[in-house]
Formats: C-alpha cells, structure tokens, sequence
C-alpha cells in the first residue's frame, strides 16, 4: 500500500499538455489538454489501455517528444521551473540526471554491442563529467550489488542477462545519478509474474530509501493497488478519473475505471464471467465526438454524443470526467 | 483462383503506384526511362536512321548535320548505334529473367518447403554462386559456350538465380511457420493449395523487387562483357560501342562514348529506380 | 562460445564452399566444352599441336584421374602451365595480384567512407531534401556502368584537364619502388603506394598515388551506391530503436547517441554485405584494370581470355574462389568480433 512519506509541495506540474502526431494516416491525437500533479515522494499510477496517451505524458515530461513527428503545447513545471520551455541543452542536462526513465522492455532497452558496465559509465561521466574512469567503475559495481546484480559481471552484455536481471540493470541506470523523479513506463509488463513482484517491490524499497517520486504507467489495475498513492485513468488521451487508490478501487465514478476493475479476474469472485469492455479503442486520428467513451459505455444517454464532459471534483483530492455526476 | 484471390495477387503488384511517398515518383521516373529505351528499340527498324554496321569513310568525326552525334572509329553513325545499340542488351535481360524466375523461385519454394538435408544442400551449393563475382562468372560461361544471346541470358541466369532463391527461401520458412498455415494444414489443406494461398501472395513483392534489379544487372553484365571484347562485336551495341571507343576517347572524342554510355546508364537506371521504389511502396520501414 | 571456437567452427565450415566452387571451375573448363585443345585451335588445327596440348594438359587421361590430379595439384599451390607462353600459372598470377589488391583497396574505403557519411546523413536528416538526394544519388551510384565512370574520368581528368594520368600504375618509364631492406629481410608488398613509402621515395608515392585517384575512385564511387543504401537503411531502423531512446532519456549528448548507438549497430549488417561488396570489387576490378590498363589479376583474365588459354584462366578462376571464401571466412570472423550476440 501507500508510503507514508508524502511531503507537501508538488514535484511535478503538468498544465493543459496537448500532443499530436503527424502520420500516415492523419494527425494522431495521443493527449488532450491534461493537467496532473504530483507531490514530492508520492507515487502516482497512470492507467489506461494501449494508445490512451499514457506513454507520451511519459515522454512529455522528459522533453523526449521531438518536433516533427510530435507537435506539443501546455506547460510542464518540475520543481519550479518551467522544463517545457527550456532549450534542448538545458533539458539534457536534467534528463537522465534529476528525472530518470524506466521502460517496458529490457531486452530491447540496452544497448546490445555496449557491456553493462560501460552503459553505467558512459552515463555518469556525461552528466558529471569530472568523475574518471576508476571511481565511474566503483560508483557501477556499488549499483550493481544494491540491485542484487553480481558485481563481477560489471563486462558482461545484455544478452547474457536474464529478463528480470536487465529489468534491475535499467532501475539501476535510472538511480544511478540519483535523481528526484522517476517515470517507469511498464517496468514489468515484459516479465513473468515472479520476476514482476520481486521487481515492484524492489521499487519501492529504492523509493522509500532514496526518498523519490515515482510515476507509474501501466495498464495493470492489479500493480497500481499495490504501489501508487493515487491514481489517474486515462482514455483516448484525456483524464477519465483521477483518486487516491483506495477510493478509486471502493467507488469508481467513471464507467470506464468501473469497467477496468470489473475485468480483472480475481480468486475470489470464483467462477463469474469475466466482464469485457464492449468495442475497440478509439481511433486517435479521428477520435469520437462528445465523450470519447460513449460508443462503449452501458450508461451512455443524449448528453454523451455531443458534448464533452469535463473534470469535475468528486471528494477530496478526486476528480472525473463524466456527465454522469451532474445527473443527481 | 477464386476471384478475389486474383484481385489480390494483382493488388498487391499494382496497389504501390498509387498512394503518397516518394516511392512513387522513384517508380514512375524508372518506369519512364525504361518504356522510352523499350519503345526505342522496339522500333528502331521504322525510325529510319541510318545503318549502324555501314563502315563509311569519315572516322571519328564529331556531331554534325549529317550524323548529328558523331561517328565513330568505324565511320559508323553513332545515332543509329545508340537507337540500335540496346535492342540485344534488352533481349538479353529479358531471356535471362524469365530463366531465372522459372528456375530460382520453383527451387527456392521446394527446398524451403521440404527443408531438411535436401535444403541444406541446395542452399550451400546456390550459395557459393551467389559469393562469387557474377561478371566473372558469366564470363567464363560466355567463353566456354559461345557468345549466342541464349547463352549470355544462361550466363546471367546461372548468376542470378541464388538470389531469387534466398529471397524466395526466407519468405517461405517464414510464412510456413506462421500459426494461420499451420490452422490450414491442420484442417487438411493440401500442399499446393498451402502454397498457392499463403506463400504465394506473399513472395510476389520480393521476387518483383528482385526481377527488377535482375533486369538492371543483366545490362551491365552483358555491357561489361562487350566492354571487355568478350562479344560479338559486329553486333550494333553500346557495350561494343564503348570497347571501340576506349581507344579514341583518348584523343578527345567524347562522342564515340558518351551517348551509348549514356543509355546504358539510362536504361539500369530506370530499372533501378523501379526496384527501390516498388521496395519503399512495399515495406514501410524505408521510407 | 567464445570467439576462438566460433572462428574454428566457421574455418571448418568454409571447406566444403570452397570445394564446390572448385568442383564447379574445373567442370566449367575441361569436361562441358568438350576439350580446351580443341576449342583454342578451332580455326587451325593441326594434329600434332593438338596431340601435344593435349598431352600437357592430361587430357587423354580418364576423368577421375584428371579430377583427383587437379586436386592435389592446388594443394601443391600448383595452378598448370599458360597454354600461351608455357610459364606457371601461379606465378604469373600472384606478380600481378598486389596490384589488384592495391585498386580494390583503395576502392574499397573510398566506397565506405562515401556511403557511410551520405547514409548517415540520409536516415538523420529522414525525409527531407537531403534525404531525398541522398536516396537518389546512391541509386545512380549503383546503377552507373563503372566502364562507363571510368571512361568519363579518364575524358575530364585526363585529356581534357590534364591533371591525372589515365593509364597504367607509374609513369612511362619510371622505377617501382624498392620497398625496404633491413639486413636480411627485404620487405615489398607490390603495393606501389606502400612501398614508396617504406623506401622514403616521395615522388614515386606521388606518381603512383597519381595514377590510382581515377580508377580507384570510379571503382569506389559505383561500390559506395549500395553502401549508402544499406547504411541509411539499417540507421532508420537503429534511430527507432528502444535502447536510442533509453539512452537519450538518460541524457546522452545526441551526437554519442546518433553516432555511438545507432550508427554503430546500423553498421553492423553492413558488415555482413561486405563479403558481397568484394566480389562486385573483383568484378569491378577486371573493368577498371582494363580500362586503365592496370597490370593486375583482372586485366590478367582478360587477357588470357583473349588468347583462349584455358589453364590461365582456370588458374584464376580457382584463385578468386579461394580469395572470396576466405575473405568471406574473415568478414565473418570480424562480424562475430563485432556482434557479441553471434558468439552464443
């Protein structure tokens, strides 16, 4: 469940974030005016399904979205300062080193001609440049035995690592120089069910020790009531609902975060039928008008088709997008 | 074939003239460059040019009214050699691709299919001829048989035929593996119908993409041998016409060179360009 | 595995390529024609040169005989006599070899350097005008006839600027450079560029280097063509890769990340195309060394074709098989160097 060491002061501050890419097809709509934020030390879960725009807030907030194919607009604030207007350089230099970034797939994720070694050096040295090779080396093999990596294969490569051992070798990259903000974007969805509970509490071992905010995305209801303090759904790029864990998994206001709990199978519903979400995800080129989730809401009416429903509060520290709440 | 299983083999041939992307400019210049040198030795019996074999009197002589690009060392007129020079070249390319696709993509489907030691065989054997130099090669078959176009189009085939083969190969086992074919096979579909059904469709990119540059080999593979001396050099040819030239350039007679040089790039050129841009239609990562 | 096996597995498995090619050249020349006598004294034949040739060659032996004699024979590094001139095969073709190792050579870095740079530039630069240029001009490259490049250089360079010379290795008349003799040991390559050098000859390592410039950078150009495509094909592919984005989330300078990653693993299949890129050398090479009339194993062929002298040929045939499968066996060897991945 939560850690307790939510400080007050938000980390992170995300204001009306708009992103479109340009393809084939048209212009893909990946986020929708979203605004998010998060407090020091708190864990934040990002759900939704492939292409709801988790990802790209990912990207958003590492100043990854390159122009073209990506056009952005909205405003980022990490501890006070205004990232998203920032210059390239000047972004380089807190990428990597104040936010770091975990990603799904570790196989693919290392560099599969570098040793793993020299991942973590080349890494430390670029961003404190004043470091030399031996002390890089040691600062390496300390990271190593943290994680549970055996230092003496500080020269070996990624292929030669198992799933779960490369999943610890990129957590290990993305503490390396210490940073205050991590984003993992599905850190476990690559690995088995064995490997992801040792790896997600492994995180949360390195967050309580190291004091960090974490934001984590993923499409697995089941991690996020492990790990985040407060969770926001999102669909077709916008925030469907945002809540603290708990009040999110006890009364979900919107229909889609009802549906998503109702479709995780669990050992003690016994033998129900599982509940699926009728439909396919929207089309993000050319998403649909009013809600983007009427075509698969059971409780769609007039409202719904036309206009968009916007944020509303639903508690303390909740919010969701449904013109269902103004009904009452 | 069923209807729509024809409309799909030509779809998948015909669907990347039309769409965006450069590709499609790539494909039609080429396919511009190679209708032009088609149609121009086609009819180049009705152009009315002058005899391109009549050994004249003026040798060497620089673009005028009466031969107004030049003759060459023989007195020759070299606007009838370049309308005349590519008739043999395109016959060539034409036999030899035909060959190759007869014999290349049958082996490649049945080794692949079979697999097995028969596949291990035939694979290293095609591959010791694809490692070795193709205009080498063709050469030594051109000298040992005879300078007949059936045999420069064998020479060539003999050459090109592990590359249709590799392609033809890979495609297979990777289709035959896939879940859908193993359904089919599993529901009782007989080989041929497998084959015709999903492996076909599949192969018809590739092999075209292939056919393509073949075409564009085999004009430089045939040019070059001319330019050696290796062929018949009686024949009106811009190979030929360049091995005669090599001597006379050097005087500064660019003519004698420059425009059968000139076609010969042409007409490579637009088969290439055909070739990378069918490539780029039909596999989106190039673009 | 490490590299020692995998080089020791990849050794043991170039034998049987070699061997079908070497099974394939002598079919080619003595069994499908018939007769190589006959073929060479066509228009004159007179029974008595025919009966000697004939017996020089071993024809009238059965053809297991010759087959298995054929065999030994290349063990012993034995490649025949010239059915022109009566002088060893062998020896003739390794005087001429440096030569052609000097063209391709050079060829060769002129075609990488070229096609790296222009790829690289093509796939950072995806999609624009640039990107446009570049895809064209490596299909131009490609499909331009080398005879045809050479030629066009040879006009410009050669007769109408005056600047290089346009045939031949040295100029008329001048000595090949000596190399370098300390004590005993008498170090020449035959490579004329190198060996100036070694015997601190300036002017002999201008003259040659002048007379490589043409041939080499028309055989270099027409190879890069493809070097150009592959690599922009294979960065393409690298730039989207995951590991490029990790590394530039972790805030590597883009520069380490275009060049250090994804160029550098884009480069790898190149490797494995460039076995392929010698044998379009070697082909490119017997163009060029006739054009400029380059005394070395291409123009050799050549010539020995005109003469019809069979075992000339047949020598070089089997010496270009055995250079491209063992240039085939390095590159592999270097690529597993490269790739730790392949080792397994």
């Amino acid at each position: 469940m939560a850690s307790k060491t939510i400080t007050t002061g938000s980390i992170l501050r995300m204001e009306n974030l708009y992103v479109e890419f340009a393809s084939d097809r048209g212009t893909a709509k990946a986020v929708q005016g979203v605004s998010l934020e998060l407090k020091k030390g708190e864990t934040l879960g990002i759900v939704g399904e492939s292409g709801s725009g988790k990802s790209t807030l990912g990207f958003a907030v590492m100043g990854l979205l390159r122009n073209p194919p990506a056009r952005w607009s909205g405003k980022i604030f990490f501890e006070g300062r205004e990232t998203s207007s920032l210059r390239e350089g000047e972004m380089r230099r807190i990428r990597g080193s104040r936010i770091a970034m975990i990603f799904q797939d570790p196989m693919t994720s290392l560099n599969p001609v570098k040793k793993i070694g020299s991942h973590f050096v080349e890494y430390i040295r670029t961003h404190e440049p004043s470091v030399n090779g031996e002390e890089a080396i040691k600062r390496t093999e300390a990271i190593m035995r943290d994680l549970g990596i055996s230092p003496s294969r500080i020269n070996d490569y990624p292929h030669q690592f198992s799933g779960g051992m490369r999943q610890r070798v990129m957590i290990g990259l993305a503490l390396a120089l210490n940073p205050h903000l991590i984003i993992a974007d599905e850190p476990t969805t690559a690995l088995d069910v064995i490997v992801e509970a040792q790896i997600l509490q492994l995180l949360k071992d390195l967050k309580e020790k190291y004091s960090l905010s974490l934001i984590l995305i993923t499409h697995n209801m089941g991690i996020v009531a492990q790990m985040a303090d407060r969770v926001a759904v999102m669909y077709s790029g916008k925030i469907a609902e945002v809540a603290p864990t708990l009040k999110i998994f006890e009364e979900p206001k919107h229909p889609y975060t009802q549906a998503l709990l109702q479709s995780i199978p669990t050992v003690e519903a016994g033998r129900r039928v599982l509940k699926v979400i009728p439909g396919s995800p929207p089309d993000l080129t050319n998403p649909p008008k009013g809600c983007p989730f009427h075509p698969r809401c059971q409780y769609v009416f007039a409202m719904c088709y036309g206009e968009e429903p916007k944020l509303l509060s639903t508690g303390e520290e909740a919010m969701a997008a449904c013109h269902l709440l103004n009904r009452k | 074939m069923k209807k729509s299983d024809r409309f799909s083999v030509a779809g998948r041939l015909f669907a990347p003239l039309v769409g965006k992307g450069s590709g499609r400019g790539f494909m039609l210049a080429g396919l511009a460059m190679v209708v032009f040198v088609v149609a121009m030795s086609v009819l180049a019996p009705f152009l009315g040019t002058q005899n391109p074999t009549y050994l004249g009197t003026k040798v060497d002589s620089p673009p005028s009214p009466q031969h107004p690009l030049g003759t060459d060392i023989g007195a020759r007129d070299m606007l009838a050699r370049v309308v005349w020079g590519g008739r043999f070249l395109l016959v060539v390319a034409v036999l030899a691709v035909i060959f190759c696709m007869a014999v290349g993509i049958p082996l490649g489907l049945l080794s692949a299919y079979r697999g097995g030691m028969v596949d291990r065989v035939v694979t290293l054997v095609l591959d010791s001829i694809y490692a070795f130099p193709s205009l080498i090669f063709a050469l030594i078959i051109v000298i040992v048989f005879g300078t007949s176009v059936f045999v420069y189009a064998l020479a060539i085939a003999v050459v090109y035929v592990p590359s249709y083969f590799r392609v033809v190969r890979s495609q297979t086992l990777t289709v035959k593996e896939l879940p859908y074919v193993d359904a089919a096979r599993s529901s009782g579909a007989g080989h041929l119908a497998i084959i015709r059904k999903y492996i076909w469709p599949n192969i018809i990119p590739s092999v075209v993409t292939v056919a393509t540059i073949n075409f564009a080999d085999a004009i430089l593979i045939t040019a070059g041998l001319d330019f050696i001396g290796v062929g018949d050099l009686t024949r009106p040819d811009w190979g030929v016409d360049l091995y005669y030239g090599r001597s006379t350039v050097l005087s500064g007679a660019w003519w004698v060179i420059a425009f059968s040089g000139l076609m010969i790039l042409v007409t490579t050129l637009g088969f290439s360009l055909i070739s990378e841009g069918y490539a780029e239609r039909t596999n989106p990562k190039l673009r | 595995m490490g590299l020692r096996d995998y080089v020791i597995i990849r050794v043991l498995l170039t034998i049987p390529l070699v061997l079908i090619l070497l099974s394939v050249v002598f079919l080619l020349i003595r069994v499908l024609p018939g007769n190589p006598c006959l073929l060479k004294f066509e228009h004159n034949l007179d029974p008595q040169d025919l009966a000697t040739c004939e017996r020089s060659l071993g024809l009238s032996k059965p053809l297991y005989v010759q087959f298995a004699e054929y065999f030994v024979g290349l063990f012993r590094g034995n490649l025949g006599l010239s059915m022109v001139d009566f002088q060893p095969v062998s020896a003739q073709i390794v005087s001429r070899f440096p030569a052609t190792i000097e063209l391709t050579l050079y060829a060769f870095l002129i075609a990488v350097v070229v096609g790296i740079v222009l790829g690289s530039l093509g796939a950072t630069k995806r999609g624009s005008v640039t990107d446009g240029a570049v895809k064209v001009i490596g299909i131009l490259l490609y499909s331009w006839p080398v005879f045809f490049l050479g030629l066009i250089f040879q006009l410009i360079f050669g007769v109408y600027l005056h600047w290089l010379p346009t045939s031949g290795r040295l100029c008329p008349g001048c000595q090949v450079p000596q190399g370098l003799t300390i004590g005993s040991v008498h170090i020449q390559t035959g490579l004329y560029t190198v060996d100036s050098v070694l015997a601190g000859n300036l002017s002999a390592f201008v003259d040659s280097v002048s007379h490589l410039i043409l041939p080499a950078t028309a055989l270099g150009l027409v190879i890069s063509g493809v070097f150009i495509r592959i690599t922009r094909t294979n960065m393409l592919e690298t730039l989207r890769a995951d590991y490029v984005t990790a590394a530039r989330a972790r805030g590597l300078k883009g520069r380490t990340v275009v060049y250090g990653y994804a160029l550098r693993n884009a480069l790898l299949p190149v490797v494995t195309v460039m076995g392929l890129q010698f044998a379009l050398l070697l082909s490119g090479a017997v163009l060029t060394e006739t054009e400029f009339n380059i005394d070395g194993l291409g123009r050799f062929l050549v010539d020995r074709v005109n003469y019809l002298d069979y075992t000339a040929i047949q020598g070089a045939v089997v010496f270009i098989a055995i250079l491209i499968a063992t240039v085939a066996l390095l590159i592999d060897i270097l690529y597993a160097y490269l790739d730790p991945r392949v080792r397994l």
